[in-house]
């Protein structure tokens, strides 16, 4: 609040650049935009209610398909170490690649803007996940393995009561960090790519110089990742065991 | 071991000549050197010996979750290739699964061999032994809730409700404190005296291993751990630990014990 009345104060006194505006009308800005969030206008002027929406969907999109991809790849590496060595250069070279790299080949390959958006959060979300889940199944207790081996539960037994369920939690952990990964990117493609989303409302306030909308943009941005987070940290303690 | 022994032949265990060695860097670690001892269908052994003796690896080649680099371990004449339901095992540490409610940690040892029971059949078998160990109130809850002699009791449910011929013990009772030591041993106790097993049980604990078994088998220091001595336990059966510890007999056999691994460590 200190902070707020400060900023208020240095804005109003003309301390501060003549963009900057004060708190307040950040607020007044904010409201208005929650108060019709879903509102088309044009191709540039729409809701933030809407921006959301496609962002999200977005994230959603890239977000399923390297579950698809990412799970399945990472049980079967991570419960056979010969792959789990075979595979791990790759990752750790591909791992450290900001995904936007790969938004150039993405619009190369895809030829399409919204695509290129999904494959890039799909990127971005595929090496937390397959890491993770690599981690996790190569790192079930043996112990527990072995009961399932005196009791001869059989292979597809021991993988959905045994290694599943053990390795459960650190998948989540996984898909967490990914899901975090690929909020903090869609915003970053989102402004390289244009048309639609969050990412570029938050850019085209800054062609219109309305930075009051960008510090909503920011708030949002802000909210929903906190949402995010807390979503899929409920799932890791509704899944987690005590050893 | 008692007059049920002959009501439920087999679970003898033959090793004939085992040895184990493990990779390491720059050559083999020869952990035991050939064994060769019976376990009599019935019989409780205890495997004693210093740590690094290689006794739980040799529990570990006879219940076939690692296979013996040379000789052979049969069980009633067939050779032992892979773990099987005619050998439980009890882990050290309970290895309870802590997703699974306690019920459920017994019947999934059922679930994996059903044998032709229903849902309900098994459902069922696995609260008898839930109910033999005492833990029928604990059903739903969660191992983590319980204490380590009452995982250990599930450990135990779990195993004993496929009943197996031979159960096989890697210090079970290790990890708790000496009261509950005692009350799980004089539970095992009672359990055999019920439904009569092989048993072979490695401690490191003389006491119990006098309290418990026929015969005590000695394994020497490893590397290429031989059988130092196999030694009769006398004491009559029932037992319980009184009786036990009182028999003129006890001081001179559990000094002879610990004569033996005391001059293993000193090697």
């Amino acid at each position: 609040m200190g902070f707020l009345g400060v900023w208020e104060a240095a804005v109003r006194v003309g301390l501060t650049s003549e963009l900057l505006p004060p708190p307040t009308e950040v607020f007044s800005k904010l409201i208005a935009a929650l108060s019709n969030p879903f509102y088309v206008a044009g191709a540039n002027d729409a809701g933030v209610g809407v921006q959301i929406a496609t962002s999200l969907l977005r994230v959603l999109a890239g977000f399923s398909l390297a579950m698809v991809v990412a799970l399945p790849i990472g049980f079967f590496v991570g419960t056979s170490p010969v792959l789990s060595k075979a595979v791990d250069p790759f990752v750790q070279v591909l791992r450290p690649v900001s995904p936007l790299a790969w938004l150039p080949i993405g619009l190369a390959l895809l030829r399409d803007s919204e695509w290129t958006a999904i494959f890039v959060i799909f990127i971005s979300a595929l090496w937390p996940m397959l890491l993770n889940t690599i981690a996790a199944t190569s790192s079930v207790p043996r112990t527990y393995l072995e009961v399932a081996r005196t009791l001869q539960a059989g292979r597809w037994r021991t993988i959905r009561r045994v290694i599943l369920p053990a390795a459960l939690p650190n998948i989540l952990t996984g898909l967490r960090l990914s899901m975090g990964i690929a909020w903090l990117v869609i915003i970053a493609a989102e402004m390289l790519i244009g048309g639609r989303g969050i990412g570029y409302f938050i850019w085209n306030q800054w062609n219109n110089l309305d930075i009051a909308n960008i510090f909503v943009g920011i708030l949002i941005v802000g909210a929903i990742g906190l949402v995010l987070d807390k979503v899929f940290r409920l799932l890791e303690r509704r899944w987690s065991y005590d050893g | 071991m008692t007059a049920e022994t002959a009501t439920e032949p087999g679970g003898q265990l033959q090793l004939s000549e085992v040895e184990k060695a493990f990779p390491v860097k720059g050559g083999l670690y020869q952990a035991l050197s050939p064994i060769s001892f019976t376990v009599e269908g019935g019989s409780f052994v205890a495997l004693v010996g210093p740590s690094g003796s290689g006794k739980s690896t040799l529990l570990r080649l006879v219940a076939g979750l690692e296979r013996p680099t040379a000789g052979e371990i049969c069980m009633d004449g067939r050779p032992v290739t892979a773990p099987g339901p005619d050998r439980g095992m009890v882990f050290q540490e309970y290895a309870l699964l802590p997703w699974m409610t306690v019920l459920d940690n017994v019947l999934f040892a059922l679930d994996c061999n059903p044998e032709g029971r229903s849902k309900k059949e098994r459902r069922d078998v696995a609260l008898q032994y839930l109910e033999m160990v005492r833990l029928s109130d604990n059903a739903d809850g969660r191992p983590s809730e319980l204490s380590g002699g009452m995982k250990q009791r599930v450990g135990l449910a779990r195993t004993l409700a496929l009943s197996p011929k031979v159960l096989l013990m890697d210090e079970p009772f290790g990890a708790l404190d000496a009261l509950t030591r005692s009350v799980l041993q004089a539970e095992l106790l009672g359990i055999l005296e019920e439904a009569a097993k092989t048993v072979l049980l490695v401690t490191h604990d003389v006491d119990e291993a006098l309290l418990l078994a026929d015969r005590v088998v000695v394994l020497s220091r490893g590397p290429e751990a031989r059988v130092e001595a196999d030694v009769t336990v006398p004491f009559e059966r029932p037992r319980n630990r009184e009786e036990v510890l009182t028999n003129p007999e006890y001081p001179e056999m559990h000094g002879k014990l610990m004569d033996i691994l005391t001059r293993e460590l000193a090697a």
